[in-house]
């Protein structure tokens, strides 16, 4: 078996600001995780954080419905490397977004949003905010594998030495 | 292109202004209004005693628990229930990690959520 370390592979999508093309994206970057040998479940919960990061920077940041959202997914010896960047949105937005980032709460039971990031940083590693040159947000976060997907990796690299 | 979700809904036997509700699919920000709308409808309509089969609900987001929690929210205030069966571990996983498990009223199956429901009477 080729025992030469594997390149990192990377992918970058840019969509509309509509949450109608999030189901797709969402999929297809868990689908990614997939074929990079990661568990089911670590699939699942890509899923959701990219579902969340993106649903969030749609209504918080790139509220203008011509303006755009970039994914950046890169995969690595066992690790998830996902970017969002949304336009920026207002100044209370950003504030918000810290504040969800790095002292997350859940709101008040009757409340029907403000759960999303709360669940990213569950399922994440890391999370970070950083600004661009031109107020863009970027949110970053990084996955690394869970105890399953050891075994998933296994499977995969036998499954490549059968081809 | 509201085409992720699915409910059925149907009668329940033996339950007074009882519901059950199907769930199908992915439950997401796209199709939250539409959810939203088709089970306020029925509570508004009396239907309080409702048992929603999540048995093909593959996925729900953060958006997607907070009408959950609404559901459960509304139906308790008109001397109902919003009670959930059939939760596979990924949407549990979900619901836990914002403990909502604590909060809504969830059975391993329907017959058991049905079966709490005539307990109640």
């Amino acid at each position: 078996m080729d025992s030469q370390p594997k390149m990192p592979s990377g992918y970058s999508v840019k969509l509309p600001s509509d949450l109608e093309y999030i189901p797709p994206l969402r999929q297809f970057v868990a689908e990614i995780a997939r074929v990079e040998g990661f568990s089911k479940k670590f699939c699942f919960r890509t899923e959701i954080i990219v579902d969340e990061l993106v649903t969030n920077g749609i209504l918080h940041g790139s509220q203008d419905v011509h303006s755009e959202i970039t994914l950046e997914a890169r995969f690595e010896e066992g690790t998830m490397n996902l970017s969002v960047q949304d336009q920026g949105g207002t100044r209370q937005n950003l504030e918000n977004l810290k504040r969800a980032v790095y002292s997350p709460k859940p709101p008040s039971n009757d409340k029907k949003k403000g759960r999303g990031l709360v669940i990213v940083q569950m399922l994440s590693s890391e999370i970070k905010i950083d600004l661009g040159e031109n107020g863009q947000t970027q949110v970053h976060v990084v996955k690394t594998k869970d105890p399953d997907d050891s075994q998933a990796q296994k499977e995969k690299l036998l499954y490549e030495s059968d081809l | 292109m509201d085409t992720q979700i699915e409910l059925q809904i149907s009668d329940l036997d033996n339950v007074p202004h009882g519901k059950l509700i199907k769930f199908m699919g992915d439950l997401d920000a796209t199709n939250v209004e539409s959810t939203l709308d088709q089970v306020t409808k029925l509570i508004k309509e009396g239907f309080v005693q409702i048992v929603a089969d999540f048995r093909n609900l593959r996925y729900v987001n953060s958006t997607g628990l907070g009408i959950l929690l609404h559901f459960s929210k509304t139906a308790k205030e008109k001397s109902g229930c919003f009670k959930i069966a059939n939760v596979n571990d990924n949407v549990y996983e979900i619901i836990e990690i914002i403990g909502a498990n604590t909060l809504l009223d969830i059975y391993d199956n329907v017959e058991e959520a049905i079966g709490s429901l005539q307990a109640r009477r």
